[in-house]
């Protein structure tokens, strides 16, 4: 995982939805597709969550990989 | 690993930028979090909106299934209705495990043992939805939508 530095100089570590925060300019190229985050690193993407959950853990067994849908614009309103 | 007992926890709103086929630009900002979803079986992190609109936790079917969370016998799911704005959608009601609140890579909330939403159709809803029902009580919420940042401050005993 990757450090930052927060408030007050202290080195935290990074999770993966800080990741993608900071590398935001990735998003785009995956908008509605489904993809997995292991550490600092997009290690499957694909069409559904299981085939990139079930890549993730092959690659990472002892990892819980983040997984996500890339969200276009679409107006959700419950 | 033990929860933060930070009073207060900020989180950046996801914002980024994409190009739509017709050349457009479109720009994103979410205030979602990082959380870890734990069935029976297996745990997955994802991303989860923070929405004081809804009444309760929704999971979408592609996460609950990617863990095998689905209703496993009469006891365990109640079929249920959502309706909003965007119309009436049938769900399942199933326990979850824990859902647990992630900043960087620290805990700062845990609920056990609780109930949630999952639509019964896939595509239904693009992310887990973080209704009134578990974690708003723990938290007063506040969004700084100019700042895309939004805190949760905890609501002290």
């Amino acid at each position: 995982m990757l450090g930052q530095f927060a408030d007050g100089g202290r080195l935290e570590m990074k999770g993966e939805l800080e990741y993608l925060l900071s590398a935001s300019d990735k998003l785009g190229q995956y908008v509605d597709r489904w993809i997995a985050v292991v550490g600092d690193e997009i290690v499957a993407h694909g069409e559904t969550a299981k085939e990139v959950f079930t890549k993730a853990k092959q690659k990472y067994p002892s990892k819980i990989p983040f997984v996500m849908k890339v969200p276009s614009d679409v107006v959700m309103v419950m | 690993m033990s929860l933060s007992s930070a009073r207060e926890i900020v989180c950046k709103y996801l914002s980024y930028r994409f190009t739509e086929r017709d050349g457009s630009t479109r720009y994103i900002q979410l205030p979602l979090v990082h959380v870890i979803l734990e069935s029976r079986v297996d745990k997955i992190g994802t991303d989860a909106l923070v929405d004081s609109g809804s009444t309760t936790t929704f999971v979408p079917k592609e996460i609950a299934d990617a863990i095998s969370l689905v209703p496993s016998g009469s006891t365990e799911v109640v079929r249920a209705e959502a309706a909003g704005a965007g119309g009436r959608f049938p769900t399942d009601v199933v326990h979850l495990k824990r859902l647990t609140l992630i900043k960087n890579v620290t805990p700062f909330a845990q609920c056990v043992e609780i109930l949630v939403h999952v639509p019964r159709e896939e595509g239904r809803i693009p992310y887990t939805i973080l209704g009134r029902d578990h974690v708003f009580p723990k938290f007063d919420i506040t969004f700084h939508e100019k700042r895309r940042k939004f805190t949760f401050t905890r609501i002290g005993d």
